[in-house]
């Protein structure tokens, strides 16, 4: 899916872990991790409001759309 | 679904299942024998109903086969059923495979009704021969759970679509 989750690079530069931001945003840690990964089908606006908050960023940090490179 | 009630269930219909297949079978074997009695039941039939017993034979060998006919599909209603309690038993019922099977069951449901008509227009014909039969009415209650099937099968594939969706949801 050429739709990336930037959330490491935002945990990164706050020094903070994800057992740390599941704790401050009240999602637990498997649902962030499959955010994290790239596995998630659908993000809801309360989880994204609840990240830019902790995370004090915006949704275009956290999500990225990328072309996808064409079929050889 | 209470445990006790779907329990009970699971094992009603497993006793249906088994007196099906044995209804089934006794059908086909009297179908068997009416072809190895052939002179005699032809002889019984013609002293009691006279020019019309060699209609009557062979309405009564269709009635047979479509008997037999009825036990496959109620087997494959009933195999469907189980299934479905199965999983309400493993505590997920709202699964895409219970869409398909309810759909499945209304197949067998419409096939059902299909030879529920076909009986009918035996039973008429066998009454225009005088033959002794037992009145036939069309099951209006049949068609009706046809269309409920078909219903709740788009239901549960809907529902089970949407849970699906919903899993991946963050």
């Amino acid at each position: 899916m050429p739709l990336l989750v930037r959330l490491d690079d935002q945990l990164h530069a706050r020094r903070m872990t994800l057992t740390e931001l599941s704790d401050a945003v009240g999602i637990t840690l498997a649902n962030l991790s499959i955010l994290k990964t790239g596995k998630a089908k659908a993000i809801r606006f309360s989880t994204l409001e609840a990240i830019c908050r902790v995370l004090e960023c915006q949704p275009g940090d956290i999500l990225v759309y990328e072309e996808e490179d064409p079929a050889p | 679904m209470r445990s006790s009630i779907l329990g009970g269930t699971r094992v009603l219909v497993r006793v249906l299942m088994v007196l099906n297949i044995i209804v089934g079978i006794a059908f086909f074997v009297i179908f068997l024998a009416t072809l190895q009695v052939d002179g005699a039941l032809l002889m019984r039939l013609s002293a009691k109903y006279g020019v019309s017993a060699n209609a009557i034979t062979t309405f009564l060998r269709f009635m047979l086969v479509t008997g037999v006919l009825a036990a496959l599909v109620a087997h494959v209603f009933l195999r469907a059923l189980r299934q479905i309690l199965a999983s309400v038993a493993m505590g997920d019922p709202f699964i895409a495979e219970n869409g398909r099977r309810l759909r499945r069951m209304g197949f067998a449901m419409l096939a059902f009704q299909i030879g529920d008509l076909i009986l009918g227009y035996i039973d008429f014909s066998l009454d225009g021969l005088g033959a002794d039969t037992v009145n036939w009415l069309p099951s209006i209650g049949g068609w009706l759970a046809v269309l409920l099937l078909f219903v709740l099968a788009r239901v549960f594939a809907v529902g089970a679509a949407m849970r699906d969706e919903l899993e991946g949801t963050v």
